[in-house]
């Protein structure tokens, strides 16, 4: 059997007494030329036209012409000057070795391949510059939308620069009314009634299990393991606390000292639920849980992380701090509870920010927090891998990378997370360091011999000079310059003179 | 810590002088009028000696004294020409769309050297687009540039150093391999930034209910900042001749796209290498491309409206500019020492290397900025022979330095320091050659350009004093048109052909 070959759509036109418009192929740039026409007919004298206002050459670039053998002519590599990083973000300062302005992006890098995530990691001794340069960046951003949130500003170094915004920094410490919920709803409670009951229901999963997750933590950093028992009695019980399981259409508060008290008086209803045989066994097994909740209510903590929050928090003020200054005189034990708690708090706020909205996360002393336990590490740990899809941008501070490894004795589980915090951070800042610090830095970092030197020399000849660098990419010598209304407002010293932060 | 390494041999000169120095011309200069001295003193008439010998020596010196890199009578010749274009206007330069005449805008519009060259575009050149071809029809060349960005070199360890070194070697070598092309030209512009394309992105990203405390502090550092810092442009140019084209173009479907296809086939296989050395993207240009790199060489100021509209407007015909557009719109008879184009004057220096070698990263001062408004460029253009022309070259090279050393060893003096050196450079040469690297004819260009207004001379003080110690700058004295568009246009136009037979 033949078969007709297929007809095209001009064909088959054509073949029913019609025709296809014709439309003209683009124009040529440079027609063809027709058969022996010559390709290389010369335009123009070598030097130009000699004609008046043509500009003729009279002199042909006498140039001194060198041969040199390929294996030497590298010596003279003229590709010297890097072009840099894309003009986008915060625009830093200099970068020294190539004379153009620095800018700061780390989303945008990521986006354009530059790193992998968009967390920074700042090392430096105390006074090089390390809080003017974050603070700086912070600023910056902002006028481009991004909200930021200082997660703990421990020696209240960021309370200047909020108080320069008009927005006042949380503080909590002695001598301070002010109370912070461990488990307050934040930003939730204003938005509740406006989400759909499915909403709802995942938003409420999902606060239930950060909650779980921060009791637990501040369980085991008085040194309990909680088990999976605990959680789930946990979360049984923070759902009949928020009302939920009685059909409640409105949350209600929940306080530390809430979950206690039914952990340590249950109702027959609570101990049936969690399938245990009787009252007994449930207060037998869960003692642990029950006193170390009742530690933090009644310990160095009490008061500060077991009553309502006191104050209101503008969720959308562009930057928010909570200032722990005064909390010190309390113990490092207060310090890094507080950080847990204000850790989920921070996450559940990102939770429920805008798409494409970018939220900066500071973590000022880092490692204080990670004193609590491998939960709070691993804490961190998460923060840091989900920045990337959170478009988040996480802000580890910290004196030197040894500062990670105290968070566990050696070789234990923390110590081996909180290393591999460093390389969750592609963006690293590294400040002015003695030299024994700068060999640590070197090896943890990859860092060439010169780029050492510029930590433990360059960087120390000025405050606000730091080595950048950008995955294993070559560093940046950048020098962050501050404008005049920056240095008013944000003096890191001004404590130090004595008029208490105040802006001069 | 790894010592540094020097490198050597960079300083052979292509055109050396064969006996005591002189070229063979010119020896042959000098025995032709000694002739007329030898004539008269074995005639006896010792008076008409020794006025011909004056006369002679005069012309002999005329012939061999080199003043400034040059002999007096080509200076000579030099200044002949100069001043003829100078008193026809012929030197002078006027665009046509200044004179009202633009007919074509596809139609390029430069002085000088660059009337000869055409801009054909090629065919679509895979994800590059349309790629715009350098058609230098005075030298029958064809080549194509591209805006590369580069991470820089200022951190690297020695090692790292020496691998970019050995890897930009190699990269000649394989063009020398390649039969098609054979010309490579890097060029670097340090040029001030102009802020537009943080500009452009600030207006898209600014949030309107930003803080004014970050809106103020911002506003101050696009004034402190913005003004002093600078941004570098680097273009990397390959080209081949007509001759080693024309063959394979003719297979390839002929014409100027054949031409093309054939040299697209050699841009592919470049960008590997270029990452190599640090480069993080390669851009052929396309012609609007192109005629921008040449505008803002021309005019560093209009690279600001440029980038806005670069960046701002669609990638319609508008916004693009036009090949006429590219050159300066005016520029007067070029001085001695200058060259004034729009509202700039630019000095340009062919780069003279040192004898005794240089380190890595040395030709940094060259490019380093330190006055704001300034703009550097530096330019190699580098041009790798062949096998069997390295062999000869390396091979003369050494009789020639072993002609001398052998002479004075046979008459019992002792062969100087530098005759030693010579002849080891020879010989290191002569291996390298042998071991399979290839020979690179180059030249280096560097130029300094300032708006009009300000004093020059102190900025080209300055860019001397900053080679100082390295390398030494020899001011390319009235040909600072065609040593402008060596140093500062990314072309590949700069290196002079070479004279066939000397060699």
């Amino acid at each position: 059997m033949t078969r007709t070959p297929p007809r095209g759509a001009a064909q088959l036109l054509r073949d029913t007494g019609q025709t296809l418009p014709h439309i003209p192929s683009p124009a040529h740039p440079t027609p063809p030329p027709s058969r022996g026409e010559r390709i290389n007919r010369p335009r123009a004298p070598r030097r130009g036209r000699s004609r008046p206002g043509h500009g003729w050459s009279p002199v042909a670039a006498p140039m001194t012409v060198y041969q040199a053998t390929t294996s030497e002519i590298g010596g003279l590599f003229p590709l010297l000057a890097a072009n840099g990083i894309p003009a986008v973000g915060a625009r830093i300062g200099y970068d020294t070795l190539s004379g153009s302005a620095f800018y700061a992006h780390p989303v945008d890098w990521v986006l354009r391949g530059l790193t992998t995530n968009p967390n920074l990691v700042v090392f430096g001794e105390p006074g090089r510059g390390k809080s003017s340069t974050v603070v700086a960046f912070l600023l910056r951003m902002m006028l481009f939308g991004t909200k930021t949130l200082i997660s703990g500003d421990v020696k209240g170094e960021y309370s200047p620069l909020l108080r320069a915004l008009g927005i006042s920094p949380i503080a909590l410490g002695r001598g301070l009314s002010t109370r912070l919920n461990a488990l307050d709803l934040g930003p939730i409670a204003a938005r509740w009634d406006s989400w759909s009951a499915q909403r709802q229901r995942d938003e409420l999963d999902a606060l239930l299990a950060r909650w779980v997750k921060l009791l637990v933590a501040l369980a085991e950093a008085q040194g309990y393991a909680p088990t999976v028992t605990d959680e789930a009695v946990l979360a049984q019980v923070l759902r009949r606390l928020l009302g939920t399981t009685d059909g409640a259409s409105r949350l209600r508060p929940v306080t530390i000292p809430d979950v206690q008290r039914e952990l340590a008086d249950p109702d027959e209803q609570l101990w049936r639920e969690t399938r245990f045989a009787d009252r007994r066994q449930f207060l037998d097994t869960l003692r642990p849980i029950t006193d170390a909740l009742a530690n933090l209510i009644t310990g160095p903590l009490s008061g500060l992380f077991d009553e309502p929050t006191n104050f209101d928090l503008d969720w959308q003020a562009p930057i928010q701090s909570m200032d722990l200054s005064r909390l010190r005189g309390r113990g490092d034990q207060a310090v890094a509870v507080a950080l847990t708690c204000l850790g989920s708090w921070s996450s559940m706020i990102t939770d429920l920010q805008d798409d494409g909205e970018i939220r900066i996360v500071v973590r000022d002393e880092v490692w204080r927090q990670m004193r609590l336990g491998s939960k709070a590490v691993q804490a961190v740990d998460s923060d840091l891998r989900l920045s990337r899809a959170e478009q988040k941008i996480q802000i580890l501070v910290g004196h030197k990378p040894s500062d990670f490894l105290s968070v566990g004795s050696a070789g234990s589980q923390e110590v081996a997370i909180a290393k591999d915090l460093l390389a969750l951070c592609s963006t690293r800042i590294l400040f002015g360091q003695s030299t024994r610090v700068a060999d640590e830095l070197a090896g943890d970092f990859a860092l060439s011999t010169k780029e050492s030197e510029v930590t433990t020399g360059w960087c120390m000849e000025r405050t606000g000079r730091a080595l950048w660098k950008l995955e294993n990419s070559p560093g940046y010598k950048v020098q962050t310059v501050l404008s005049r209304v920056e240095q008013n407002a944000f003096d890191t010293n001004a404590h130090l003179r004595g008029n208490g932060g105040e802006t001069r | 810590m790894s010592s540094v390494r020097i490198y050597r041999g960079l300083a052979r000169r292509e055109k050396p002088g064969w006996i005591m120095g002189l070229s063979p011309a010119q020896a042959l200069a000098c025995l032709v009028l000694a002739v007329p001295v030898l004539w008269t003193v074995s005639a006896g008439q010792f008076l008409r000696a020794l006025i011909l010998a004056g006369v002679c020596g005069l012309a002999a010196a005329l012939v061999v004294v080199p003043v400034r890199g040059r002999p007096a009578l080509r200076w000579l010749a030099h200044v002949l020409l100069y001043q003829l274009g100078a008193a026809l206007g012929w030197s002078r330069w006027q665009s046509r769309a200044a004179a009202g005449e633009l007919d074509d805008p596809n139609e390029p519009d430069l002085p000088g050297v660059l009337q000869r060259v055409s801009f054909p575009d090629g065919p679509v050149f895979q994800h590059h687009g349309r790629v715009c071809l350098i058609h230098d029809t005075g030298e029958g060349r064809w080549g194509a540039t591209a805006r590369v960005t580069h991470t820089g070199v200022g951190l690297l360890s020695a090692e790292e150093c020496d691998r970019l070194a050995s890897r930009l070697g190699s990269m000649l070598l394989s063009i020398g391999h390649r039969d098609v092309v054979d010309r490579l030209s890097l060029l670097v512009r340090t040029v001030p930034d102009d802020g537009t394309e943080y500009e452009v992105w600030r207006a898209r990203h600014d949030v309107a209910e930003a803080p004014d405390l970050a809106r103020r502090a911002v506003d101050e550092l696009d004034r402190t900042i913005g003004a002093v810092s600078v941004r570098h442009e680097v273009f990397v140019t390959v080209s081949g001749p007509e001759d080693a084209l024309r063959k394979p173009a003719a297979a390839a479907g002929g014409g100027v796209e054949g031409r093309a296809r054939v040299l697209y086939r050699v841009l592919d296989g470049l960008e590997d290498p270029l990452k190599a050395l640090g480069a993080g993207s390669v851009e052929w240009l396309s012609g609007s491309g192109l005629a921008e790199a040449i505008r803002t060489g021309f005019n560093p100021d209009s690279s600001a409206v440029l980038r806005a509209g670069q960046l701002t407007g669609s990638e319609s015909d508008e916004v693009r500019l036009p090949l006429a557009a590219a050159g300066p719109t005016q520029a007067p008879t070029p001085g001695w020492r200058r060259y004034d184009h729009d509202a700039y004057s630019t000095v340009s220096y062919s780069v003279l290397m040192p004898e005794s070698g240089t380190v890595f990263g040395s030709l940094a001062p060259l490019l380093a900025v330190k006055s704001a408004g300034e703009r550097r460029c530096l330019a190699m253009h580098y041009e790798v022979l062949g096998s069997r022309a390295a062999s000869r070259s390396v091979q003369g090279y050494r009789f020639r330095s072993g002609v001398m050393r052998d002479y004075k060893a046979s008459k019992g003096f002792s062969a100087s320091a530098a005759d030693d050196r010579e002849a080891g450079g020879a010989r290191a040469q002569e291996q390298a050659v042998a071991a399979g690297h290839s020979l690179v004819r180059y030249a280096a260009a560097a130029a300094v350009t300032v708006p009009a207004d300000r004093p020059v001379e102190d900025h080209a003080a300055r860019l001397e004093n900053d080679a100082a110690g390295r390398f030494r700058l020899l001011r390319l004295d009235l040909a600072q048109d065609s040593a402008f568009v060596a140093a500062c246009l990314p072309l590949g136009i700069g290196l002079p052909n070479a004279r066939g037979g000397l060699l």
